[in-house]
């Protein structure tokens, strides 16, 4: 096998062309799997934000939200709905004596309101595959001691003086003189304050009945708005539908530490939550008068980001006080073409109620991570177009240059009897073997390149706008700000249909570009190539 | 019998407007074991006429009759196998693949490979008094080594035509002397024609036949 021995004499003896070459054809390979790699996670990260509603198994959300801009526009019966479901009274004096220690939990609707959950029931079988129930409320919890609720006064001790008549007018002003002369001579001046008392004493000596103390009393009386320790403080719950695996406010998917729930009394909480309140699995949480048991850690999505803390349906109805009411309704069409009939058929079943598709979601949701997606998306084709061009002209301009070299070596090889299709497969497996080598770094680097990126942790921002339809859903419970943000950890995977996407643009770049400069020099006629040196 | 025979072969280039012709109108025939010497002012066509025998090139008219064969109207591939067997090229700069070694450069001209071509390559390069350095590159060999390496890989397949191109250009008297003696023995003892282009004094002296070439044309003989 004498052309393998030319093969490997040619790659090994010439190993700066070698290098230089598969190098070239190397970055290539690199800059494809890397570009193609990033453009998946920022794809996926992009679906995993946009569609979330498909992250808990649903694409439309039924709710009875009303907004704070129709608020005006309620029908009377609604508004009284409204006002009942959000109602806080408080009668603190029936939880304790005052300077007891308390906490009330109050669980209010917000704009969402509650519905009968057999509603869920009618819905149409043909176009619904499955759904599942929530109630999301807001609480506000409130604790500290029981404040006295009255205030005391004492009054009466004044000495006072009587209306008087002619008679006692004379006899008043008569002890007065008397009193007055006394107090004189005694060497005392009356204005001043040893003078007064004196006075008054030898006035009670010579009028003692004109004057009377009144009586002393004490009164009780109710005092305005309390003000105690009691701090108050308030979170979000959501009663997850235990009956649906696949579809529900948080899926058990979403559990990064503990278990999902397998009974009642039992809490999830959000992991942001709890790392901001310090709540480990098995802690105990307080909840209206229930004693919960932290079973699990979750880390929702962005757009289940809804509760603070996720409990079983039945036992945050029963908490709630609001057995048998929900107030979302999530839903997974039968197929994904039917969604928007599912969606108009729902709201022929629910009047008045808020249908929110994930398409429409989606439309909300904007920041780094999709101008960084739709950057890709639009110029991944064309980038790596440049790429693929740039391997192939860089792959064949240094072929060209090492098979330009080699025209004297091509012709005397013509000359001494090597035909055209001899010297093309000779050419051929030196590009070819150039193309392996390229490719195998070109993957190496490119593999390298990706951990290396993932090592940073790269973190683009996501940011659901202003609120919109489905999004009183998500603004009422993420505070009254005009956007939501978080970040999407960016986690570019190794993906081997990509790898070898890679390697293949090496190994094809070398062997097209290569071949084109070999095929030219396996055609040229000996006397030209021996010609061209002299 | 001739072994090569030319029948009114010319050869012409253009150069820019200017026609010019490299060999005109040539008939000469060459017989079998002839040792002939080309020679000639630079740029007279000798080198040419050389290349269109040996069917390295195309005439642009004319016959190249090679053991009664037309070799100026076959196709490549058989003109390629012809010169594989009968001919044998020898170039003034050697033409070695570089990133061959002496033995190797000798293996690729083999036209038919088998297990004893090492044997073989070590028996021809010992032939021309190669004996060592046999698996050094061409970089590491001299002048005149190169050239008996060249010439091994000339006698390889044993044809029976040697084309040898001012083969002793670029070594020095002592080492030409040396190269021409190893002409003369495949000339005398194998039976060998050789065609040699030369400006060399002493190859006259050694050939059989003597040509002078001028403006493309034999003018002496």
């Amino acid at each position: 096998m004498f052309y393998l021995k030319y093969l490997k004499a040619e790659l090994l003896r010439r190993w700066g062309k070698t290098l230089s070459i598969s190098l070239g054809l190397a970055m290539a390979s690199a800059i494809i799997i890397a570009i193609v790699s990033i453009s998946n996670a920022l794809s996926s990260a992009q679906k995993s934000v946009l569609y979330p509603l498909e992250n808990v198994g649903t694409d439309i959300i039924v709710s009875r939200s009303v907004s704070a801009e129709n608020m005006g526009q309620m029908d009377e019966a609604t508004r009284v709905e409204f006002q009942s479901e959000n109602r806080v009274t408080t009668d603190l004096s029936k939880l304790g004596n005052p300077g007891d220690d308390f906490t009330l939990d109050t669980f209010l609707s917000g704009t969402m309101l509650t519905f009968e959950k057999k509603v869920a029931e009618q819905v149409d079988k043909n176009l619904v595959k499955n759904y599942a129930q929530g109630l999301v409320l807001n609480v506000t919890h409130q604790e500290g001691k029981i404040p006295k609720v009255t205030a005391e006064f004492k009054t009466g001790g004044e000495t006072v003086q009587q209306q008087m008549t002619e008679e006692q007018r004379k006899q008043m002003r008569e002890a007065m003189d008397r009193a007055t002369e006394e107090v004189r001579a005694k060497g005392l001046d009356p204005r001043s304050e040893e003078g007064r008392k004196a006075l008054d004493e030898a006035l009670k000596k010579y009028a003692p009945n004109l004057s009377f103390t009144t009586p002393e009393r004490i009164y009780r009386q109710e005092v305005g708005p309390i003000s105690t320790d009691i701090k108050t403080e308030n979170f979000t719950v959501a009663g997850v539908d235990l009956g649906k695996k696949d579809i529900g406010l948080i899926l058990s998917g979403q559990v990064t530490q503990g278990n999902y729930f397998n009974g009642t009394d039992q809490v999830i909480v959000n992991a942001a939550y709890a790392e901001k309140k310090g709540i480990k699995v098995g802690d105990k949480l307080k909840l209206g008068n229930k004693e919960l048991q932290v079973v699990g850690i979750a880390e929702p999505k962005l757009y289940t980001t809804l509760a603070d803390l996720y409990l079983p349906l039945d036992t945050l109805q029963a908490i709630s006080g609001r057995t048998d009411r929900i107030n979302v309704l999530l839903v997974k069409s039968t197929d994904a073409k039917s969604v928007e009939e599912t969606g108009k058929s729902l709201e022929k079943l629910f009047p008045g109620a808020k249908i929110t598709s994930s398409t429409e979601t989606a439309k909300q949701v904007s920041g780094s991570l999709i101008s960084a997606a739709n950057l890709t998306n639009k110029f991944i084709g064309i980038t790596s177009i440049i790429v693929i061009l740039a391997a192939f002209i860089i792959a064949g301009l240094l072929s060209i240059i090492s098979v330009n070299k080699r025209i004297r070596e091509i012709g005397t090889l013509k000359a001494i009897g090597w035909s055209n299709l001899i010297v093309l497969r000779q050419l051929f497996l030196e590009n070819l073997v150039l193309g392996f080598l390229g490719a195998a770094l070109g993957i190496g680097l490119g593999v390298v390149t990706i951990f290396i990126l993932n090592k940073y942790n790269i973190s683009l921002s996501v940011s659901v706008g202003q609120q919109n339809i489905g999004q009183q859903f998500l603004r009422r419970f993420m505070g009254e700000s005009q956007g939501v943000t978080t970040g999407v950890e960016l986690k570019i995977a190794y993906d081997s249909l990509v790898v070898l996407i890679g390697g293949s643009v090496a190994i094809v770049g070398s062997v097209l570009a290569g071949g084109l400069a070999s095929f030219k020099a396996s055609r040229l006629k000996p006397q030209e190539a021996l010609r061209s040196l002299e | 019998m001739a072994i090569i025979e030319t029948k009114k072969l010319s050869k012409t280039f253009k150069q820019g407007s200017e026609i010019i012709k490299a060999v005109d109108n040539i008939d000469l025939k060459i017989g079998k074991g002839d040792f002939i010497v080309v020679v000639g002012p630079s740029g007279c066509g000798k080198s040419t006429f050389m290349q269109l025998l040996g069917g390295v090139d195309r005439p642009t008219s004319g016959e190249i009759i090679v053991d009664g064969l037309d070799i100026a109207k076959i196709r490549e591939d058989r003109l390629t196998k012809l010169r594989q067997k009968t001919f044998g090229f020898i170039f003034q700069n050697y033409n070695l693949i570089p990133t061959l070694t002496a033995l190797e450069n000798v293996q690729a001209a083999i036209a038919k490979h088998s297990k004893n071509d090492s044997q073989k390559v070590i028996s021809t390069l010992d032939q021309v008094g190669l004996d060592e350095r046999v698996n050094h590159l061409p970089s590491r060999l001299s002048g005149g080594e190169q050239q008996r390496v060249a010439i091994a890989r000339a006698l390889i397949n044993d044809p029976e035509i040697i084309l040898a191109d001012e083969p002793t250009g670029n070594l020095d008297s002592k080492t030409s002397e040396e190269i021409l003696k190893i002409l003369e023995g495949l000339s005398k003892n194998k039976k060998k024609t050789i065609i040699l282009v030369t400006h060399s004094e002493q190859a006259i002296k050694i050939a059989s036949r003597f040509l002078k070439m001028h403006d493309g044309k034999i003018v002496e003989e």
